[in-house]
């Protein structure tokens, strides 16, 4: 369970990461908050794809 | 089953023997591995020097398209249906046709290019640092380390990813792999907000693809002449370059070690993920990082991966070019440390890694490597291209002249002359194609690895003939 949950939330963070670009380039948000959006994707995908990347790799 | 592949086998690395049937893996490990391992750290210098060699938006796409096409055609028709027949790592299989002091010499010039590389990819790294720390970085066509603030930032990232690929090169490796979707999005999104930056700077309209084609090759991709000291790029270069900066993994035969473990012959086509995600999408994002660089300022020549991703994606930016560069120099090292231990098998491997790391740390700091990317890694790959040829032929064709395949294995001989020839004297002539006949280094491993094919063959001829055993 804790995987899967885990692999939600890292999916939702590549989401987070590539969709405010695209919304820039609609014109529909500021490039700083751009920057700022994808740190905080950054950190939720490395800390939520670590819980399950991790042992996956080990195995 | 010997002492020898016991002790073997129990690693799992099946080093000296063929893939058993039960370690087999399936199409999506592949996918996965070239995906990851072709979105790196130098991707971010490749596009840019593409911009500087004044590549044309439909040269460059259609170039990029066709290269590519032609680099996976090569894992699948040329290094995955041996690798699957057999099941042999390239320096095994090179072994048995090249005797065993042959193999150590292609081991020295592996390692040493692997060096180069990996030096390469620090350099792409430190970049990031100067964006912190503000030292002067080295220019485009700068050579020589050029601040001591560069030199002591190569120091740094060159000792730390030294120190780090010899204590727990599996500890990087799981983090590459955790780091590289992430860090393809990351690719992705260089490519985008570059590209709205240019809407925003040119005050283009884009309501259709035709308005972006326009916007490309009228501002970012204009082709014309290239920046100073640099070489012109046509479609052809474009093409040449995609299809053989990879050279001496699939004609040169060295990806036998991964596709040893494919089921099917056909897998060599996840080769693909790697060349239309990291040669492609990456390298047209860089590329388009570089040249809004080049609009804002065209007297700014630098190629500075860190700078240019920090102003694109800023902190982020700055993290994807160390990560990237730091994830592929890491197994890069680790890989030039193997070549070396076989020099000294008995030299422990903490030792040669460390030793191997502050070469390319060492490397990394003369610019010239990564600055001259392009023309470093043709050499490269056709440095390492005649003895792929060698196993092409020792495996297809050599039996139909009558002769033996695998000769240094049957014969005892630990430097095959017939092999050793055919790979100094195609580089031989390789190197008269570019000093005398005009050819460019990008396009001379085509003819050289005919060139590679026939000697073998003929210097094969003469050779067994001589020394057939009874």
């Amino acid at each position: 369970m804790k995987k899967i949950i885990a692999q939600c939330i890292a999916l939702l963070s590549l989401v987070l990461l590539i969709a405010p670009s695209l919304l820039l380039l609609m014109n529909q948000i500021e490039l700083e908050r751009v920057k700022s959006v994808m740190l905080i994707a950054t950190i939720i995908w490395f800390a939520s794809a670590t819980v399950w990347m991790w042992k996956e790799n080990a195995s | 089953m010997t002492e020898e592949q016991t002790q073997q086998s129990s690693s799992n690395e099946f080093e000296r023997q063929p893939v058993p049937q039960e370690h087999l893996l399936g199409f999506k490990s592949f996918i996965g591995m070239y995906a990851g391992e072709h979105c790196a750290g130098t991707e971010l210098m490749i596009g840019p020097l593409f911009v500087a060699a004044g590549v044309s938006a439909f040269d460059l796409i259609v170039g990029l398209l066709v290269g590519n096409a032609l680099a996976v055609l090569s894992w699948m028709f040329l290094c995955a249906p041996i690798a699957t027949r057999t099941r042999l790592t390239l320096y095994y299989q090179l072994e048995k046709i090249c005797g065993r002091n042959l193999v150590t010499l292609y081991n020295i010039a592996n390692g040493v290019m692997f060096c180069f590389l990996a030096g390469a990819m620090i350099t792409v790294s430190a970049t990031a640092v100067g964006v912190w720390f503000n030292f002067p970085m080295p220019g485009l066509n700068d050579l020589m380390p050029n601040s001591i603030g560069w030199v002591i930032a190569v120091l740094v990232v060159g000792g730390l990813i030294a120190v780090v690929a010899a204590y727990g090169y599996q500890t990087v490796a799981k983090f590459a792999n955790i780091a590289a979707p992430w860090m393809v999005l990351v690719f992705l999104v260089f490519g985008l907000i570059g590209l709205k930056q240019f809407i925003n700077a040119t005050g283009a309209e884009i309501n259709s693809f035709s308005d972006l084609w326009t916007l490309s090759k009228t501002q970012i991709w204009k082709g014309g002449a290239p920046l100073e000291g640099q070489v012109k790029f046509t479609i052809w270069h474009v093409a040449f370059f995609a299809w053989f900066c990879n050279m001496a993994m699939h004609v040169g035969m060295s990806d036998l070690s991964v596709f040893r473990f494919a089921k099917k012959s056909w897998y060599g086509l996840a080769s693909a993920t790697g060349m239309y995600v990291g040669h492609f999408m990456a390298w047209i994002s860089a590329s388009i990082l570089y040249a809004y660089q080049l609009h804002l300022n065209p007297a700014d020549t630098d190629v500075l991966p860190g700078p240019l991703a920090f102003r694109a994606a800023g902190l982020v930016g700055l993290l994807c070019v160390i990560i990237a560069g730091w994830t592929t120099a890491n197994p890069t090292i680790y890989r030039a440390g193997l070549a070396f231990q076989a020099l000294r098998p008995k030299a422990s491997r903490f030792t040669v890694t460390l030793i191997t790391g502050a070469i390319a740390t060492i490397a990394g700091m003369f610019p010239a490597i990564a600055m001259k990317l392009l023309g470093f890694v043709a050499i490269y790959g056709m440095l390492l291209m005649p003895m792929g040829a060698v196993v092409f032929v020792d495996f297809w064709l050599i039996k139909k002249f009558g002769l033996q395949s695998n000769y240094a294995e049957l014969s005892g001989k630990v430097f095959n002359w017939a092999a050793g020839l055919a790979w100094f004297l195609t580089l031989g002539v390789c190197v008269y194609f570019v000093k005398y006949a005009g050819i460019q280094i990008f396009f001379v491993s085509l003819p050289g690895w005919f060139v590679a094919a026939a000697l073998y063959i003929g210097i094969s001829i003469l050779y067994q003939k001589k020394l057939r055993p009874n």
